[in-house]
């Protein structure tokens, strides 16, 4: 699935899927307006259907019914969303994948078997949430069988218990969504009962805080998602998305909808706001420490 | 994706508005495949403009004419209003057009499109309407009919049975469950198989493999229903040997007489102009199961004729380029 901007990257996956034999249909979903809105009737038919499906698209559709439903019906669904050129060439695409899998296992583990995780940061970020009834995710970008990941994205992540975040998230990295980017000045989110009550910092700050606004869904504000960027061919912050959100010893939050993680929450959208040198502990026990991922 | 020619947007509007008709917020689906992907993004921006959900599903060429799309593409044409299909090798004939068809689709069929169809005055200057009731009109005619007798200034005179056949009525303007070949506007009906006999005189063109107009008439002499002589000249024997080629006699069976009706279509050798060109006929040749008919041949071809003049029963029904019902 693909649209115009994105097509010569569809074009060459499709034609090295026909080498391998695959019957490849290339489909160009209905325009969206924004990351994660959910495609039309016609979309989630036609991905329902296969085995393997692609997304390089320009906006995300990896947290959609859509794709949810693809993969209950048993497709390996890849996500490239916002894919570059650069990103066909170099980069996280090309680390070992299968090599990284335990650590990405264990983690995920971690946060499926702890009840409580802490995160601080040098800009300030000091964010509680509950991990209680949560299944930690491994997308290592391998699809062993029917599932979903983003490559070259390798996290570990979770959608916290619903209601329970609570502090302050500062944001020093990349917000790869909604043509934000890389930041400038730290974005931080206060956040209350699981909900984002306030965005400053700024004009990055105040372009997302009128954008979610417009949104008019209280939902957008959900705190949907933790989660650990493991690609060590990931290195530095460049805007692209899953570049970015894959960074090795970063974290990022996800807000908005949750379902695709094992969450409950549907929202208009969903974006992730990705910071760096985080410390980490789940039950207490340090995980990261200032960026560097310990166990590793 | 290419951007599409500014040229090809009057035809598209045409598609999208008077063909398709196609409604805020429709499910509009539009299949293709590599080599029409402009005539495809013509039509998805017209519809897009027009506030329908547009999907484009570029699918692999098709060996063979007929042969299914893949599995994920059916499934999207089965959500679809209304489908539009810029294709090279026709998917008309498929299990996942009968489904979506069932499933109440109004489907425009675009095989083999070309820039000149796409900007022809058939396209563009068609009144869709008008023609729609000439030909349900004819295609009840041909419903309740028992006998046909075909002839023409050059010297066709035919035969056969069409009691019990119902009529394809190929109109423009396509309702919910139909299909219809812009600009193609032709009623067909299925000739009772074996009961054809006479001879067929096609002096237009043959709109397939490459033949097109033709230079010499193409005669063909039938009996019971089959081709059992057919002369001419280079084209004549070009043809007979392709058909000769299958080793299948099916190939030759008399499988349909289908009456153009578009008015601004001009005899072009592309077959989606040629086979609505009012005041032609065509015989088609080979499968007729894909009409309703019970013969399944390898293949399938038409044979155009010039100025017919139809008979059902005692009553002319067309003569001059004029239906008379």
């Amino acid at each position: 699935m693909t649209d115009a901007r994105c097509m010569p990257i569809a074009e060459a996956v499709a034609d090295e899927g026909r080498k391998v034999g695959a019957i490849v249909s290339i489909v160009i979903p209905p325009e969206r307006s924004i990351d994660n809105e959910e495609p039309g009737s016609a979309i989630a038919a036609a991905i329902l259907g296969a085995d393997v499906v692609f997304l390089p698209v320009t906006l995300a559709m990896a947290h959609t019914r859509a794709v949810r439903e693809a993969i209950g019906g048993g497709a390996r669904v890849l996500s490239m969303t916002a894919f570059t050129e650069r990103m066909m060439l170099e980069g996280g695409l090309f680390t070992d994948f299968r090599a990284r899998q335990p650590l990405c296992q264990n983690l995920a583990a971690m946060l499926t078997h702890g009840e409580h995780l802490r995160v601080t940061n040098p800009s300030g970020t000091d964010l509680s949430m509950g991990l209680v009834g949560v299944t930690g995710n491994s997308h290592a970008c391998l699809l062993d069988g029917p599932g979903f990941s983003a490559v070259p994205n390798i996290e570990a992540n979770c959608a916290p218990t619903q209601g329970t975040a609570e502090g302050v998230f500062v944001c020093d990295g990349s917000i790869p969504y909604y043509g934000v980017g890389t930041i400038r000045d730290p974005v931080t989110f206060r956040i209350s009962d699981g909900f984002v009550t306030d965005i400053s910092g700024g004009d990055q700050a105040d372009f997302l805080k009128n954008l979610l606004a417009r949104q008019e869904d209280p939902w957008v504000y959900n705190l949907a998602q933790f989660a650990f960027g493991l690609n060590p061919a990931c290195t530095e912050f460049t805007g692209e998305m899953l570049n970015d959100e894959g960074v090795n010893g970063t974290v990022h939050i996800g807000i908005g909808t949750s379902a695709n993680l094992g969450g409950e929450v549907t929202a208009k959208t969903h974006f992730d706001a990705i910071t760096q040198a985080p410390t980490v502990w789940i039950d207490g026990e340090p995980v990261l420490s200032d960026g560097e991922i310990l166990n590793d | 994706m290419a951007e599409a020619k500014l040229d090809l947007l009057p035809g598209a509007r045409r598609l999208v508005h008077v063909n398709g008709r196609v409604q805020l917020g429709e499910e509009v689906v539009v299949v293709t495949d590599p080599t029409m992907q402009r005539y495809a993004d013509a039509v998805s921006r017209v519809a897009q403009e027009a506030g329908a959900s547009v999907t484009v599903c570029v699918i692999p060429i098709r060996d063979q004419d007929g042969q299914e799309p893949p599995p994920p593409v059916a499934r999207a044409m089965a959500e679809a209003a209304v489908i539009f299909s810029p294709v090279r090798v026709s998917i008309t004939h498929t299990r996942a057009m009968r489904t979506a068809l069932e499933a109440g689709a109004r489907v425009c069929m675009m095989t083999a499109y070309t820039d000149a169809i796409m900007t022809s005055s058939a396209l563009l200057d068609t009144d869709f309407g008008a023609q729609a009731d000439v030909c349900r009109r004819l295609g009840a005619a041909f419903t309740v009919g028992e006998s046909v007798r075909l002839t023409s200034p050059r010297g066709t005179d035919l035969c056969f049975g069409i009691e019990g056949r119902v009529a394809n009525v190929l109109t423009n303007i396509p309702e919910a469950g139909e299909l219809g070949p812009i600009p193609d506007i032709e009623v067909n009906v299925v000739p009772v198989t074996g009961s054809a006999e006479g001879t067929i005189i096609a002096d237009a063109s043959v709109p397939y493999l490459g033949i097109g107009i033709l230079d010499e008439p193409i005669v063909c002499v039938v009996r019971e229903g089959y081709i059992v002589e057919m002369t001419g000249g280079d084209q004549a024997d070009f043809l007979r040997e392709y058909l000769d080629s299958f080793g299948d006699r099916h190939c030759f069976n008399v499988a349909e007489l289908g009456v153009g009706l578009n008015p601004n279509a001009r005899l072009t050798g592309e077959m989606l102009e040629d086979e609505g060109v009012m005041g032609t006929i065509h015989i088609g040749i080979g499968t007729s199961h894909t009409l309703g008919g019970e013969i399944v041949a390898p293949t399938h071809y038409d044979l155009i004729m010039w100025e017919p003049t139809i008979t059902v029963d005692d009553q002319i029904v067309q003569r001059d380029k004029q239906v008379l019902v």
